[in-house]
């Protein structure tokens, strides 16, 4: 009850007004003016395009470091390892650095690139592709199959759970993004919803609980659709 | 669990797509159109009465100034009530005088009253067009005289006047049309702004403008509801045989009315004289707007003019009944041939199941 008590006030709030139960405010934000709709619809192809970019990036990388043997993969894992446990902030300036000398400043390019190239998803593709046996993939290559039909045959498949965990972890990094798109992002009108949010006039607190409600929408459904691969992976992770 | 999350947040996905096409179009029919005040030279503005609004609070008057951030683009400013006095002249004429703050506009007119932070289009300039106005009462009319030379007397009752215009400004703007018609000093005190309801003009024009688009409203509400109806069926039929191919089809079906919705949508052109201040679906101010319009109107017995709209109005509602029924009829009727063929394919798999089988 604790934990849900916060998004029962928002959703209670926002049906709320001086006269009472009102559906007002959810006229002001589905319907008296496309402003809110927009930056949602922003805010998922955002999210959308950095958690497949990142599903696609990280099982290439992961399947490269679980079951390909190469030179220095032992300490490029390391090193990809202390880059996941670093703090944003840290990155933060190098990457803008990066962007401007690139010419990505002040364009959407800024918040998918750097996201799409997180560590964190193929920390977890690798640890998913490692628990394949190496036999499956042997029979696999005996009939034929070359290294990527391998990968998106069988080690993908199998390894459902982990690019279920990925997906839902970038796509909510890319959805509650804050400090990204204030660094990168000169322009307000390209702002996602998470920051933008922020700046709804404090005149009006029911529209801006009722954009609350909005952007819960998105995850509400990953995380409905995808429960059973969630509980899957959650268990998987603690078997290892 | 899935499928169940699968089907709610589909009809979810359309009711975000379509507030989204649609809230383009109100935006756009909702701000209010305002007619700026020509700058002084001597920064002292003088306006007519009807450029000031009066409610419970008192008396309002407003500037358009350039917003940022969230309210970006032209928005009413309010004026501190110090900067702004009301002045008498001959004849018994009010007019207001005021200076409006650096780089804004007084407004004269607008469509409807604003509330401050609003979002506005200036009106640069105004055509003009033959229009016939219906001025409606709510006390005795009184004796005529003096009317304007631009406007001609077309019919009278107890409590309504009908006046041709030959160039009416358009759009229709009622403070500006009052502004025109209380040139007649005997129709001046019904017009003053702490008096608004004592006389509502409206224009036949707009009232046939909007009624020609009644139809067109219900054809949008009918293709909103189209595929809330698809998404029913397409959920009940999910899990039969062949039910996933149809809730494909169903999906198609409802991008393509979609797109059919935002090309209606496109042709809509509402009267903003006509339509509520605050939100568009306000049904007790169309029910008293029209139902006063229609009660004037009714009142003139055969006159021509008045005959011609309510006998639009009666066009405009019936074809509006015809295309309801029709659209959910063919939505009901899609369902229906699409639940009856999933239970074709599924009978055929028992038939030959059971050839198998002997």
């Amino acid at each position: 009850m604790l934990c849900l008590a916060p998004f029962l006030y928002v959703l209670a709030n926002s049906f709320r007004s001086e006269d009472g139960v009102t559906l007002t405010h959810y006229y002001t934000v589905f319907l008296s003016s496309p402003k809110y709709l927009l930056r949602f619809w922003l805010s998922l192809g955002l999210a959308c395009c950095i958690a497949g970019g990142q599903v696609i990036v990280s099982a290439l990388s992961g399947y490269g470091f679980a079951k390909c043997r190469f030179k220095g993969r032992n300490a490029l894992f390391f090193a990809l390892t202390v880059l996941m446990i670093l703090p944003l902030q840290v990155t933060l300036v190098p990457t803008y650095l990066v962007l401007d000398g690139l010419a990505l400043l002040d364009t959407s390019w800024a918040l998918i690139l750097p996201a799409v190239f997180l560590p964190l998803g193929t920390f977890l593709m690798a640890q998913g592709f490692r628990a394949i046996p190496d036999e499956i993939l042997d029979a696999a290559r005996l009939d034929g199959c070359g290294t990527l039909a391998i990968l998106v045959q069988v080690a993908v498949p199998m390894n459902k759970s982990g690019l279920v965990c990925t997906l839902l972890l970038s796509f909510l990094d890319g959805w509650n993004m804050v400090e990204q798109p204030i660094a990168y992002l000169k322009d307000f009108e390209r702002w996602p919803l998470s920051v933008s949010l922020a700046s709804v006039l404090p005149a009006d607190p029911a529209v801006r609980l009722v954009c609350c409600v909005l952007a819960i929408l998105p995850p509400l459904f990953l995380f409905l659709y995808f429960n059973r691969e969630l509980v899957e992976g959650i268990a998987l992770g603690k078997e290892m | 669990m899935k499928r169940r999350t699968l089907c709610v947040f589909s009809l979810l996905a359309w009711v975000l797509a379509a507030c989204t096409m649609l809230s383009f179009k109100i935006e756009e029919q909702m701000t209010a159109q305002v007619v700026a005040a020509p700058r002084s030279a001597y920064g002292l503005t003088v306006l007519p009465m009807e450029a000031l609004t009066y409610d419970e609070t008192g008396y309002h008057l407003f500037e358009l100034v350039e917003g940022s951030g969230w309210e970006s683009g032209p928005r009413a400013h309010e004026i501190d009530g110090q900067d702004y006095s009301i002045i008498d002249r001959e004849g018994g004429v009010q007019q207001v005088t005021a200076t409006p703050s650096y780089n804004a506009e007084l407004i004269q007119f607008s469509s409807h009253p604003l509330r401050a932070g609003e979002p506005l289009v200036e009106l640069l300039e105004q055509e003009t067009a033959e229009d016939v106005y219906l001025v409606a009462f709510s006390a005795p009319v009184p004796e005529i005289e003096n009317l304007s030379p631009s406007l001609r007397l077309d019919g009278r009752t107890d409590t309504a006047l009908l006046l041709s215009v030959a160039g009416g400004a358009q759009p229709f703007i009622e403070p500006q049309a009052k502004t025109q018609i209380s040139q007649a000093p005997v129709l001046a005190p019904y017009f003053h702004p702490m008096t608004a309801d004592y006389a509502r003009v409206y224009s036949l024009k707009a009232v046939e403008q909007f009624l020609e688009h009644v139809p067109r409203l219900v054809l949008l509400l009918v293709m909103l509801l189209f595929p809330v109806v698809l998404w029913a069926g397409s959920c009940i039929l999910f899990r039969r045989r062949g039910g996933r191919g149809l809730a494909a089809v169903n999906t198609a079906l409802a991008g393509l009315d979609g797109v059919c919705m935002a090309y209606v949508l496109g042709g809509v052109e509402l009267p903003p004289s006509l339509l509520p201040a605050e939100m568009i679906f306000d049904a007790g101010h169309y029910t008293d707007t029209f139902g006063n319009i229609f009660e004037a109107l009714m009142a003139f017995g055969e006159n021509p003019l008045a005959k011609s709209v309510l006998c639009a109005a009666e066009d405009a509602f019936d074809r509006a009944a015809v295309i309801l029924f029709v659209g959910l009829m063919a939505a009901v009727f899609v369902v229906i041939a699409e639940g009856l063929l999933c239970r074709g394919t599924w009978n055929k798999q028992g038939k030959l199941f059971m050839t198998a089988v002997r």
